[in-house]
């Protein structure tokens, strides 16, 4: 049973963890609440439905391909919406709620309203002590791990990780040092919604696509930023672990329903005592 | 500019007028439900007053709109009783909360908001005694005054316009009186305001309870009109489309979320046909709008006061 809950704990932060790095980077360098993040997961959903069920590629070429067209996707809205709001928090979240109803009008404007049924790549489990372990969902948080781990070497290895930490941090010291702060914008989108693109296709065979999933996807990495501290990336990420354990733990023992009640009352709690975050700068 | 914006307000009473002289049931229909969502957005419109959008409106309109639809059906409460009851508990939940969540302030306070909003939703699903689940509320006793029924959408449109103006007519009064002052002050120079003895705090949490009363009035509106009530009435997208509203409108003037009321809750009932494309065609009109004309459709008619 303990064994079972490390499990789904660990699996479900995984994607938590995709998410919400995205989205704790697009606010952190450009203080735009992007709410259509949940959005760009449904594009990289929707993404492996059209590569896999209508051009009949392999599903592992159609990841990559499913994520780089949400990126490319929020480069565009960086390009066009995001880059006149960088810095009006309120105008940037109403901005980004306008893309969020456009590319999910869109979505089901193309698809429709019902389900699309993705096919399962990878089937079978793993028995590992009295825990059983979906392979499929194992493939994902692997995937979402190490995508994890390599935007983190990127940021904390890389002169371009350094200048985009230094437009987070402080945006006029930066243009002191000669970084050009509106020039890390259309990168930070990119990987932001490249990796929720890439939650979006891993989750895909998992969970049935619809055109709602984008919702969840977004309240989920609301959760987790919140807590971390909104634009705070070790936050995040710890974050995630939290609430894969609150999800897992009370999941398991009474209903998901009351798993995500409590995950909101947290999040309340928490903001009340720390507005910037367990994690956050004060 | 200013007599357009002397005509304004006559064009929202004309607008008002407009089903009476169409006539049908439809259209009473369609401005019923206009003056139920503008309700919500003028709830909505105030916390933006305060700088502090609040996006969990519409869980205060579910609030409302179960302790009404609960008191009239179970303890065979009158239907203005259940009214008042449905403005005061959410004002009292919001002028208890206020006092602390108020503290916080910009983003993050948006962000509480939504989970607050998401959490009571959560309640309405999770506790099937009293509030009955994702089956929501059946057979909610329709609007009645002193005890006669309204039994035509015309008579329900007619109380539904003169509750919407009553409303109106007192915020006003609270954003042009005492409370308007101490808040342009605040929105102006907020450390000064206190400074000279003003209670930011204070004066925020009345607007905030305000709004919320505002909302919870909307809900019992909509539960007493519809007899059924569900909690995914009350989630996200309510507050979102309400907030819309007030984009479109015009976020600076308070006859901004009544335009965009009007605009914008006929379009799904008139576009059935083009379900599909519907939400895209929004969305895109919206996008444009906040791209092209940040201050709303209103500040074409009138320029903010400054």
């Amino acid at each position: 049973m303990f064994q079972q809950f490390l499990m789904v704990a660990a699996l479900s932060a995984a994607t938590y963890m995709l998410i919400a790095l995205g989205f704790t980077l697009i606010f952190g360098i450009m203080r735009v609440v992007n709410f259509a993040h949940g959005e760009f997961v449904l594009i990289g959903a929707y993404g492996i439905y059209v590569a896999q069920s209508l051009l009949g590629l392999n599903y592992f070429v159609a990841v990559p391909l499913a994520a780089l067209a949400a990126a490319i996707i929020g480069i565009a809205a960086e390009r066009l919406i995001f880059r006149r709001f960088a810095g009006d928090e309120l105008a940037g979240m109403i901005a980004a709620l306008a893309l969020a109803i456009t590319i999910n009008g869109a979505v089901t404007a193309i698809f429709g309203v019902d389900g699309q049924p993705v096919e399962r790549p990878i089937s079978g489990v793993i028995h590992i002590g009295d825990a059983i372990l979906p392979k499929d969902q194992l493939f994902a948080a692997g995937i979402a791990f190490a995508l994890v781990l390599a935007t983190w070497l990127l940021l904390v290895k890389t002169r371009l990780g350094l200048a985009m930490r230094a437009v987070a941090q402080r945006p006029e010291i930066a243009r002191l040092q000669g970084i050009t702060p509106w020039k890390t914008f259309p990168i930070a989108f990119a990987i932001g919604c490249g990796l929720a693109g890439f939650a979006g296709a891993l989750t895909a065979p998992i969970y049935a696509i619809t055109p709602y999933i984008g919702e969840g996807a977004l309240t989920r990495a609301f959760i987790v930023v919140v807590l971390g501290g909104l634009g705070s990336i070790p936050g995040a990420l710890l974050a995630a672990v939290l609430l894969g354990a609150i999800d897992a733990g009370i999941s398991i023992l009474y209903s998901a329903t009351l798993a995500t009640l409590v995950s909101f009352v947290a999040v309340i709690l928490v903001l009340i005592a720390r507005p910037n975050g367990i994690f956050g700068r004060a | 500019m200013q007599t357009l914006g002397r005509i304004l307000p006559w064009l929202i009473v004309i607008a008002a007028i407009v089903p009476f002289a169409v006539n049908g049931d439809f259209t009473f229909h369609v401005a019923i439900l206009i003056g139920i969502q503008a309700l919500l957005a003028l709830s909505i419109h105030l916390t933006l007053r305060v700088g502090q959008l609040s996006l969990a409106q519409a869980g205060f309109m579910g609030i409302g709109a179960y302790a009404s639809a609960l008191f009239t059906r179970d303890a065979g409460i009158p239907f203005l009783v259940g009214l008042a009851c449905a403005a005061a508990i959410p004002a009292l939940l919001a002028g208890l909360l206020g006092g602390i969540i108020l503290r916080v302030r910009g983003v993050q306070f948006a962000l509480l908001t939504f989970m607050l909003g998401e959490a009571i939703v959560l309640l309405f699903v999770e506790f099937v005694i009293p509030f009955g689940g994702n089956n929501g509320v059946m057979g909610i006793p329709p609007i009645a005054l002193f005890g006669i029924p309204l039994d035509s959408r015309q008579q329900i449109y007619a109380f539904v316009i003169l509750v919407l103006a009553v409303v109106y007519f007192a915020s006003r009064t609270l954003l042009r009186g005492n409370p308007g002052i101490a808040l342009r002050g605040i929105a102006g120079n907020e450390a000064l305001a206190q400074s000279l003895g003003t209670d930011s705090l204070g004066w925020r949490r009345v607007v905030f309870a305000a709004s919320a009363g505002i909302a919870g009035i909307s809900g019992s509106l909509y539960a007493h009109y519809l007899g059924y009530i569900s909690p995914e009435a009350f989630n996200i997208t309510t507050t979102i489309n309400a907030l819309v509203m007030n984009v479109v409108g015009g976020t600076a003037l308070l006859v901004g979320p009544l335009i965009g009321a009007i605009l914008l809750v006929p379009l799904p009932e008139l576009f059935r046909s083009a379900v599909l494309y519907q939400q895209l065609l929004y969305g895109l009109s919206l996008l444009l709008l906040v791209l092209f004309l940040p201050q709303g459709l209103g500040s074409i008619l009138r320029r903010p006061r400054t």
